[in-house]
């Protein structure tokens, strides 16, 4: 898995081709490689062993993180966007936002599939309606329904309108989505929590690390995403100049 | 399924996750560029 | 107040475009029976949690039925270009919402009224006794529903797979609407009043009122062209 190296030749912030990357897009890349693999070495290797879960509980590392971006950063940004965008008119914003709501998709994704393996081996059952993680599984649909939404209208102020409305309302629908199961499930207790761990000083650590370098991940990914979009849209107009003519 | 076995199976899933988005991105990265070499050859042919 | 006449006359030019019709609402009912129907054949009849279960199937027979309203909502409009006519009048896109709107609603609630009348005759029901307090919950529920409905319908106007992306926008944004609507319900027909279903109560009037206002709001964008 190499970033940022062979596979991207053309520059996402530069828009001209034949240029080069900028330097701190590269070491930005290479960083964001280098301590991935570092915080993969330390949730399996280094940090200790939590006592009542076992070995399983590493992915905790992992998933508590990419939960967090996602419902955190990824889709508020979304929402933010929106707002800005119906506000200044600046397709921008719109690009920032398709990034930050693929990416959020990307960490949702993997928030989903860690949580039923880490709770199965631990408490028997793969899905148990665990508000947060209920929670999530709503956000997952309604932000795949953002980018299907964006892949049915062409290009363009239009699209990018309609997009900042859907993102506005599917944002503001997630606490109410989050209150309303936690009360439908104080009703029917859950069997689990996800509290319950024991976690001393050396694991409290290995998480902040961890949602470190989950954010970097996330601004590398944005950088690039964002920059791909501008790219794009660029050659878009240009395309539309040269056939005019 | 042991406990070593499902932890396995999540990493897996989440550099498989990973993998395919950067892969989106390369692959859309490539398009751009081939894009680019198109419409700077149109650019040289109408000049 | 000219704004509330404009809205009426948008609202009524809808509800009296199907009452000639009456396709859309017969076949909401009949959709909504249909749904109650394929439920009970996928479940066991004399089953004993059944007053777990019936709420809802109510409720989804409500969201799919309430769901074939939505979709012909802009679709008239779009079929003949009466959106552009509409969009030339001098009336605020606000209004035009809220006709709209107002439309969904009455449609809906009518719906589920009816689907309503077949569920009471299927589970045995004992309507005069929880008629009033569901139908509080019924309108409660449509407003919801028809609020985020009429925008996102208004999103997914024109498009070939209009039918499915308004069915995959809406229905994540309507899980608290499902719920809050089938756990009041639920408590309802075991016989407790409206008053133990306070906190569901509680929460279908924020939504409502959280819903409609970004939707007032935000609905001029989505229409413009």
């Amino acid at each position: 898995m190499s970033v940022g190296s062979s596979e991207m030749q053309t520059l996402p912030s530069n828009p001209e081709p034949d240029r080069g990357r900028p330097l701190w897009l590269d070491i930005l890349g290479i960083a964001t490689v280098i301590l991935v693999l570092v915080d993969l070495f330390g949730a399996l290797l280094w940090v200790p062993r939590e006592v009542q879960m076992g070995d399983v509980q590493r992915i905790f590392y992992f998933h508590m993180p990419s939960a967090w971006l996602a419902l955190g950063p990824a889709f508020t940004v979304v929402f933010i966007c929106g707002i800005l965008y119906l506000w200044k008119k600046e397709l921008l914003y719109d690009r920032i936002a398709v990034a930050s709501a693929e990416i959020g998709v990307v960490f949702t994704t993997i928030t989903l599939v860690t949580g039923p393996l880490w709770a199965k081996p631990i408490w028997g059952a793969y899905w148990t309606w665990d508000p947060r993680l209920t929670t999530t599984l709503v956000l997952w649909f309604i932000y795949v329904a953002y980018l299907m939404v964006r892949s049915s209208f062409p290009e363009g102020h239009r699209r990018a309108r309609l997009l900042a409305v859907v993102g506005i309302v599917g944002w503001v629908d997630v606490p109410i989505v989050f209150m309303s199961i936690r009360w439908w499930r104080t009703i029917h207790p859950t069997l689990v929590s996800a509290q319950g761990m024991d976690m001393d000083p050396s694991m409290q650590a290995m998480l902040v690390f961890s949602l470190g370098v989950f954010t970097m991940l996330y601004v590398y990914l944005m950088v690039v995403r964002v920059g791909q979009e501008t790219v794009a849209s660029r050659l878009g107009r240009i395309s539309q100049q040269i056939h005019i003519r | 399924m042991g406990d070593i076995g499902f932890l396995a199976l999540g990493y897996g899933f989440i550099w498989l996750i990973l993998g395919s988005y950067l892969f989106t991105l390369a692959r859309r990265q490539s398009a751009l560029r081939r894009e680019a070499d198109r419409l700077e050859e149109e650019l040289s042919r109408k000049a | 107040m000219g704004f509330l006449t404009r809205i009426w006359a948008i609202a009524w030019k809808d509800i009296l475009a199907e009452l000639r019709a009456r396709e859309m609402v017969l076949s909401m009912f009949l959709f909504g029976f249909l749904v109650i129907l394929i439920f009970n054949f996928g479940i066991e009849p004399g089953l004993r949690e059944m007053n777990l279960v019936r709420p809802g199937v109510f409720w989804s027979a409500f969201i799919f039925a309430g769901m074939l309203g939505l979709n012909r909502s802009f679709a008239g409009e779009k079929e003949n270009d009466c959106l552009q006519g509409l969009l030339l009048c001098p009336v605020d896109r606000a209004e035009i919402y809220v006709g709209k709107f107002l439309a969904n609603c009455v449609f809906t609630i009518v719906m589920g009224f009816f689907v309503f009348i077949f569920f009471a005759a299927l589970y045995n029901v004992d309507v005069l006794a929880v008629g009033f307090p569901l139908a509080v919950i019924v309108v409660l529920a449509a407003v919801g529903f028809s609020s985020v409905g009429t925008l996102f319908a208004a999103v997914s106007v024109g498009l070939k797979a209009r039918d499915v992306l308004l069915a995959i926008l809406l229905f994540p944004v309507m899980v608290p609407v499902i719920l809050a609507a089938a756990k009041s319900s639920g408590v309802v027909l075991d016989g407790s009043g409206l008053g133990s279903a306070g906190l569901w109560l509680g929460l279908l009037l924020v939504y409502d009122v959280v819903f409609f206002s970004i939707s007032v709001v935000t609905f001029e964008y989505v229409v413009e062209e």
